[in-house]
Order: structure tokens, then C-alpha cells, then sequence
């Protein structure tokens, strides 16, 4: 963790793929706001991935919002080096 | 310029679309609008919410037909519709909010209702002493519960829908659908809607709608099986006979009649 700085946790933040969900996916390949005529057992499987999506960020959040706080006495992150 | 307006939406969708999260919003808006919707709505929008979480396919095709500006009457219908064909009895979203709705098939043996709704019953019940508008015998549930679980347990297994009839009639099969009548299962706790215990509802609704398949089964075959029946009260006596004098029985004792050749057990013709 020496040397470990804000640019170089961003460096690492940005080589993650973003998500790609299958709504994604649809919405691009139909170059419309709100496609129409889509088979509806695809449209489902969006959903569902969509909504179970949804919930997986909305425990992240939760969960980082009751993160106790850490001391990180060996790590050196210059920006905030006060 | 009509044509040019024409094509702003596709050239908006474009450009949105090339920015992973206003894609991402856009598709958040398309498919999930009600993503961050809680359920202390009015009750069609919290029965959405609950869909939202269990039955994906049900909840986009409402939010299509709210796209397509149908109205809240027409899409509660689908609503309603589409839980009834899974086996959930919904007459009105509102009964959503109070948890899993189920049906309930249980046997009210001192509501004359179900004499008139089942007058072919009555020949079988009387063997118990059962008929309507009488006190129920001390003993014919145990002797019913005991006949069941002996029937079920026959080698032959087309005997197994008639102990199902009694099991059912004598509120013993084990499922609540089966053996509790509505006013009891209102006294219980609903399931909730999660998708576990939704499986668990959808699981139970259909095993009940089986072992109803067996119940009519049951009936058939002791209507067309005259021996069947004289057997069955002669049983009856001999059980009614040992409880009353506080004796266990072994069921295993009892004796039932070899049914006749060519006889399926299930409500199918046998020609």
C-alpha cells in the first residue's frame, strides 16, 4: 500500500469495464428512447437484471454509509497528506 | 423541417446512448421507472412495487401498457388476470399489501353450505355419522385422519386417491390450502412477497390443485366400487369401536377389498 495515491486508486477505478446490462444493450442496438416490439421473455430477463441491479447498488450504498472508520496510519495519499 | 424534428429523437438516442450511464439512466426510465418508488403509494402503485420485485414480466408488461396510456382499470384487470392464471386469487390489488394471497380449499364439516355444494358426498360422510345439521361424532375426525393415512399406505396404489378424499374432508393432508377453509387461513400471518416465499405459495398452490386432481379421483372411484364403500363402513365400525373403548388400533389390521381389473384411480374414463 506505499506510495498508494488518489491518482493511482482513479488509474485502477478506470480500467473496470462499466456494466453492460442486457437494457443497455437493447436501448443501443434500437437507437430509440423507449424501443417497442421487443420479444417479452427478453424484455423480462432485463428487468429482472435491471431490478436486481438496482438492489445490489442500493445495499452497496447502505453498506457504505455504516462503514466504520478506518486508520490507515501506513497508507500515504499526498492530496490529503495534512 | 418536419423531416428534421422527425429525426431528433434518433439522433438524442444516439448520442445519449454513447455515454454509459445516460444510457443506463435511459434504461433505468425504459424498463424499472419505479425503481426508487417505496410502498406507502395508493394501491395500484404499491402493488407495482410489490410486482417490481417477484414477477418482472408481469411488472413491464404494466409499465408498457402505461406507456401506452391504457387506463388503470384495463391494467389492473391484466394485473389481477395474470395473478389468477398463476393461481394467486386476486380480485383487487388492494389485498396485495397484506402479503401472499392463497386459495383455500379446506372442508367446513358444520356449514350446510358445503352439504348443498356437495350433496354427492353425503353417503360417505354418513358412514361417519356425519350429515348436515348434526353435531360431528367425538371421534370421526381421528377416524377419517387414521382411514386416510391407512388408504394411503395401501400397496395398490389406486387406493391412495380415496385416502386423499378422506384426508381432505377430515382437514389432514398436510398442505394448508387443502386443509384450512378461509376464515381460518385469514387467522394466520400471510406470506410475504419475496421471491422465496413466493416460490413457497406457487409450490403449495400447486401440489393442492394435484392432490384436489386425487380428491375427484378419490370420489370416482368409491362411487363405481360398491364393495369399496361397505368395506370402508365396515372399517369405520371396527376403528369407532376400539377408540370408544380407549384401545389403539393397527391400521394395518384392516382389510380392503382387491379393486376391480381395468380401474385407473384417476378421474380419466377407464373405457
Amino acid at each position: 500500500m506505499s506510495g498508494f495515491t488518489l491518482d493511482t486508486l482513479r488509474e485502477c477505478l478506470d480500467t473496470l469495464a462499466p456494466v453492460e446490462l442486457l437494457g443497455m444493450t437493447l436501448l443501443r442496438s434500437s437507437q430509440q428512447l423507449f424501443p417497442t416490439g421487443l420479444p417479452r421473455n427478453t424484455l423480462r430477463e432485463a428487468v429482472a437484471e435491471l431490478v436486481a441491479y438496482t438492489e445490489r447498488c442500493a445495499k452497496t450504498v447502505a453498506q457504505l454509509m455504516t462503514l466504520p472508520p478506518m486508520a490507515l496510519t501506513a497508507v500515504s495519499v499526498v492530496e490529503y497528506g495534512l | 423541417m418536419k423531416s428534421d424534428l422527425l429525426a431528433w429523437p434518433t439522433f438524442l438516442a444516439q448520442h445519449l446512448h454513447a455515454d454509459p450511464l445516460f444510457c443506463l439512466t435511459n434504461t433505468v426510465v425504459w424498463l424499472d421507472p419505479l425503481w426508487s418508488a417505496d410502498e406507502d403509494g395508493d394501491d395500484f402503485s404499491t402493488a407495482l412495487v410489490t410486482l417490481r420485485r417477484v414477477f418482472p414480466a408481469i411488472y413491464t408488461q404494466a409499465i408498457e401498457m402505461l406507456r401506452d396510456q391504457q387506463s388503470v382499470a384495463t391494467i389492473e384487470n391484466m394485473l389481477c388476470g395474470e395473478l389468477n392464471r398463476m393461481g394467486l386469487p386476486v380480485d383487487e390489488l388492494v389485498y396485495l399489501s397484506y402479503g401472499i394471497p392463497l386459495p383455500a380449499y379446506g372442508v367446513d364439516l358444520t356449514d350446510s353450505g358445503f352439504y348443498e355444494e356437495h350433496p354427492d358426498l353425503l353417503p360417505l360422510l354418513a358412514l361417519f355419522g356425519i350429515a348436515p345439521d348434526t353435531v360431528i361424532p367425538e371421534h370421526a375426525y381421528l377416524m377419517g385422519q387414521t382411514l386416510g393415512d391407512a388408504l394411503g399406505q395401501q400397496p395398490d396404489g389406486r387406493y391412495q386417491p380415496v385416502g386423499w378424499l378422506l384426508l381432505w374432508l377430515f382437514a389432514w393432508t398436510g398442505n394448508s390450502i387443502m386443509d384450512l377453509t378461509y376464515e381460518y387461513m385469514a387467522e394466520y400471518e400471510m406470506l410475504a412477497w419475496t421471491p422465496e416465499e413466493v416460490a413457497v405459495a406457487l409450490d403449495m398452490i400447486h401440489q393442492a390443485d394435484e392432490l384436489m386432481a386425487h380428491v375427484s379421483a378419490g370420489q370416482a372411484l368409491l362411487l363405481s366400487q360398491p364393495a369399496l364403500m361397505k368395506t370402508l363402513a365396515q372399517n369405520i365400525r371396527r376403528l369407532e369401536t376400539a377408540l370408544k373403548k380407549g384401545q389403539k388400533y393397527d391400521t394395518g389390521r384392516l382389510e380392503w377389498p382387491p379393486l376391480a381389473d381395468g380401474f385407473t384411480g384417476t378421474t380419466e374414463s377407464d373405457a
